[in-house]
């Protein structure tokens, strides 16, 4: 072990005053640089939401409300004090997020992102570069590697690492939950998880087909092995997936959902295990016209790691059209949700993929081709976000709903069985 | 708020040295206290009151240790006696700091861990003392560790005789807040700073070095540290790892955790330098040392001289035959575990450290170091790669224990890393993910600045304009990394 010894008057040598001064402008030039920069575009942006103060001032209305706070706060003092530091702690944490994000430094640094990602494949947290133009979604990745579920968490500022080894929430109570609501009310569930990209495509990262051998999501497996014993209809897409002549092309490159033919071959998989479980009748699809088109996408994924991304995908989809109006099936529209049908799918974006103006196309998409192949009325709820348990909730506060239904087909990213971010809350009975 | 972030650069840092600058000599150090407490209480408001209190304990205290010579002369108050006796008065207020102060760290360290360990315990024999979430859970104070270490050391100092009293409460508080080392080191003595607490200068040169020593730091942490956090994060949270796997992700956080802690380091002691202050290094090419002695020579210098003076020397250091020097050196290393988190995981590596130093002190003759011995041997070029490897090797393995989340998860990496761990589908992905191609780069680079570069203080001691504009490229470059990616505090934050 050693001293640690006063350093005054070390550093002897003489720095050359050009050196010296150059560093020191040099410093004062980013440091004071940068935010007059962003005043000043703040300023020449203006715009009809804009109060006429820098954002950097939003600061005095963190600090202004405060006396409110106590004021309107009950109890003790030193409970209404501690609401004014709840209060301000979270206006400083807002304040902070705000100047973060709306720094002029963002879009100017995206042609060092474009560099480096081309150059060394440097993805992000939320993106990681495959080889061959693959990318992949980083939670996907993270939960599909991690622990899975009942890992022990460390927490607290005091000992960390909670964010990396983050244990997920346990789905089954809110599973088995859901299926006892819908059982109750007549209703049959249908578990129909969509395997993560990596695990059904991992050679953009493996750089071998090898690698889908032995199975990659195994907690996922395990999972749905666990929930059919405990009743529960389940459809593990991943084996029929792996049997198809290229897995690989069911899934976009550039994009978190699945390709046109991903979304073909999911339709097919559902109208066959819904009238193999006998839940449905099928129907021969000539019913509707099928006319195939080639569209080209910016993937999601793409626009994660680069806003102005100049990627694009070309993808083949199959639109189902109605030859009676030339238009896409009626009560078939992603998010519908007009209610009597007996046939509800039921999940995340997964759902309005091919069938949003936002999500690449509209009338290729599964709702679509689940109406081509069934033979019953369909109606969708896709909701952005969470499948599992946003989508879940909003089914179940509509209590009326559950009355005309015969089957409920839940669908969304199996990755977020083993997400942390998911909280997988029962509701309250 | 953390060094790295855009308000901390942008509009903290900016505003903090304009008011600094602006300020008259006598009153800048009311501008960097107060500065300070901003900075600290950005974090948390209600912190400030707990280093407040801290801050006032140690500052009375140090009054009390001095009570009867401060009226003696107007100036500064003399220093105390080395050869004299103390008396009771002064003896109880040195232990009214040492027990204040350890009553804060560890009611707010180690209560959770306590309350945890005493349930797990009482659940062992088949009690049941409360649920987990029936206990009071306590917040960790942002830098509680370092601060209460810091303002521990000015009583026992001035108590000793090493350092005199301060009569001002605002130099006191100054020393004891001062943002660039508050939250994570160095830890900076009292008789180190208590001079330019004073009167310090302020040079061209100086700033100059405080720049580049800053500019260095953020590269490190923003170009380094946080490109490999990743691969570090995904093998230890992954539950089968591959054998090169366990050991490029192990390794990765060893680089990691040097270029976090050693960047912060850089950019405490460049601030300081702007500020007119000199902080002692924290760093001295930690992973070039040969044998565990000389790591600890290198790696947490403040820290490890911290204990030393305060801990081992106390307990009898090396003065008292071999087997008290043993148990010394094994508590000392066992309480640096401590030190660092509330959690078994840190007792294990601090044990583990303690174990590997009894054992380089069995193995050679007496007094002896690896490092010594490899100089004084043929073929010193060799041996000292070999030794140097050896070393690195055992210490990564050592990070283990203290990166893992429990010590069964360091028991499945540590089987991992010896080819026993256990395969499955996520394998095969784990590999490829770790050998993604930007992290193998940057690996490259770490070991390459590890083994081949000079030291950051080495590096801006003598300025060049070269120098000057590698390291303004190397700020501008990491502002702009800064930008593309999530926030990552510095991994010393935490404890």
């Amino acid at each position: 072990m050693q001293f640690c010894e006063p350093q005054v008057g070390q550093h002897s040598q003489q720095v050359s005053a050009w050196a010296a001064w150059s560093a020191i402008g040099g410093f004062l030039v980013v440091l004071f640089g940068v935010p007059v920069w962003q005043i000043a575009e703040e300023i020449r942006e203006g715009g009809e939401d804009w109060d006429g103060r820098p954002q950097v001032l939003a600061i005095n209305s963190v600090i202004a409300g405060l006396p409110d706070v106590f004021a309107q706060s009950e109890g003790t003092v030193s409970g209404r004090l501690l609401q004014v530091n709840e209060e301000l702690l979270l206006g400083l944490q807002d304040y902070e997020t705000a100047i973060n994000e709306s720094t002029w430094l963002q879009p100017a640094a995206q042609p060092l992102q474009r560099l480096l990602s081309a150059g060394f494949r440097r993805g992000t947290a939320d993106v990681v570069q495959g080889q061959g133009g693959w990318l992949y979604l980083g939670s996907e990745l993270r939960a599909l590697t991690g622990r899975g579920l009942g890992a022990v968490v460390r927490e607290g500022a005091g000992s960390g690492w909670s964010r990396t080894t983050g244990q997920a929430a346990d789905p089954r109570p809110a599973i088995l939950q859901f299926h006892q609501i819908l059982q109750r009310a007549g209703v049959t569930l249908l578990l129909v998880p969509v395997p993560a990209k990596a695990s059904v495509c991992p050679e953009g990262l493996t750089g071998e087909t090898a690698a889908r051998q032995p199975r990659v999501d195994v907690r996922i497996e395990s999972l749905l092995k666990d929930l059919a014993e405990q009743g529960i209809q389940v459809v593990d897409l991943y084996p029929i997936f792996l049997q198809q002549p290229d897995p690989a092309s069911l899934y976009c490159r550039t994009d978190t959902h699945l390709s046109g033919s991903g979304v073909v071959q999911l339709a097919g998989t559902l109208a066959d295990e819904l009238q193999r479980r006998g839940l449905c009748d099928g129907r021969s699809g000539d019913d509707f016209r099928v006319t195939r088109d080639t569209v080209e996408i910016t993937g999601d994924l793409s626009r994660m790691l680069d806003a102005d991304t100049a990627v694009r995908e070309q993808l083949e989809l199959q639109f189902v059209v109605d030859p009676a109006t030339g238009l896409a099936p009626e009560g078939a529209a992603a998010g519908a949700g007009n209610g009597g049908a007996p046939v509800l799918l039921l999940g995340d974006s997964h759902l309005l993929v091919y069938d949003a103006v936002d999500l690449h196309a509209v009338g290729a998409g599964l709702p679509q081709h689940v109406t081509r192949l069934v033979d019953a009325e369909v109606e969708t709820l896709g909701v952005r976000g969470s499948g599992g348990t946003g989508a879940r909730l909003q089914v179940l506060q509509d209590a009326e709903r559950l009355s005309s239904l015969r089957v409920v087909v839940w669908c969304f990213a199996a990755r977020e069985f083993l997400d942390p971010e998911n909280t997988w809350q029962p509701v309250l009975e | 708020m953390v060094f790295s972030s855009h308000l901390f650069l942008f509009y903290f840092l900016p505003l903090s040295l304009l008011l600094y600058f602006a300020a008259p000599m006598k009153f800048r150090n009311i501008v960097l206290t107060v500065v300070s407490y901003v900075f600290y209480g950005w974090a948390n408001p209600l912190f400030v009151v707990l280093m407040l209190v801290s801050t006032l304990i140690d500052y009375v205290c140090g009054l009390v240790l001095v009570s009867g010579l401060q009226d003696q002369l107007p100036g500064r108050i003399p220093i105390l006696s080395k050869s004299e006796d103390r008396t009771t008065r002064q003896k109880s207020a040195l232990v009214c700091s040492i027990v204040a102060n350890l009553s804060l760290l560890g009611f707010f360290k180690y209560w959770n861990f306590g309350a945890e360990t005493l349930r797990q315990l009482a659940e062992a024999v088949g009690w049941t003392l409360f649920e987990p979430g029936d206990v009071l859970q306590v917040v960790l104070p942002l830098g509680i560790s370092f601060y209460t270490f810091q303002s521990m050391s000015y009583c026992i100092d001035v108590y000793r005789g090493d350092a005199r009293a301060i009569r001002s409460f605002r130099d006191f508080a100054c020393y004891v807040s001062m943002f660039p080392q508050l939250v994570a080191g160095p830890i900076v003595r009292f008789h180190d700073v208590s001079q330019q607490l004073q009167s310090r200068v302020h040079t061209a040169n100086r700033m100059a070095r405080g720049v580049c020593s800053f500019g260095l730091g953020l590269a490190k942490k923003v170009l380094i540290a946080d490109a490999l956090s990743p691969a570090a994060d995904l093998v230890f949270a992954a539950e089968s790892p591959s054998f090169s796997a366990a050991w490029l992700g192990v390794i990765a956080w060893a680089f990691q955790i040097y270029f976090d802690f050693s960047g912060y380091s850089d950019m405490a002691v460049g601030l300081g330098w702007i500020l007119g202050f000199d902080f002692c290094p924290n760093f001295d090419r930690p992973y070039r040392a040969i044998g565990m002695a000389d790591f600890w020579r290198r790696w947490h210098l403040s820290l490890s001289g911290w204990l030393r003076d305060y801990v081992y020397i106390p307990l009898g250091g090396n003065r008292c035959g071999s087997v008290r020097t043993s148990v010394n050196l094994l508590v000392v290393m066992l309480i640096g575990g401590l030190w660092h988190g509330a959690a078994w995981t840190y007792v294990v590596w601090g044990g583990l450290h303690g174990l590997l130093l009894l054992l380089e002190r069995l193995l050679l003759p007496r007094g002896r170091t690896v490092s010594a011995v490899v100089e004084r041997s043929s073929a010193v070029a060799v041996r000292r790669l070999s030794g140097q490897t050896l070393t690195f090797l055992i210490v990564c393995l050592t990070w283990v224990p203290f990166r893992a989340s429990s010590v069964n998860e360091a028991g499945q990496l540590f089987a991992a890393l010896l080819g026993f761990g256990r395969r499955d589908g996520a394998t095969l992905l784990v590999d490829a993910l770790v050998r993604q191609p930007w992290t193998l780069w940057m690996l490259g680079l770490a070991a390459v600045i590890v083994w081949t570069a000079p030291q950051s203080r080495d590096f801006v001691a003598e300025l060049t304009v070269w120098r000057v504009v590698v390291c303004l490229a190397l700020l501008c470059v990491s502002v702009l990394i800064l930008t593309l990616q999530v926030q990552q505090p510095f991994i010393y934050f935490m404890f």
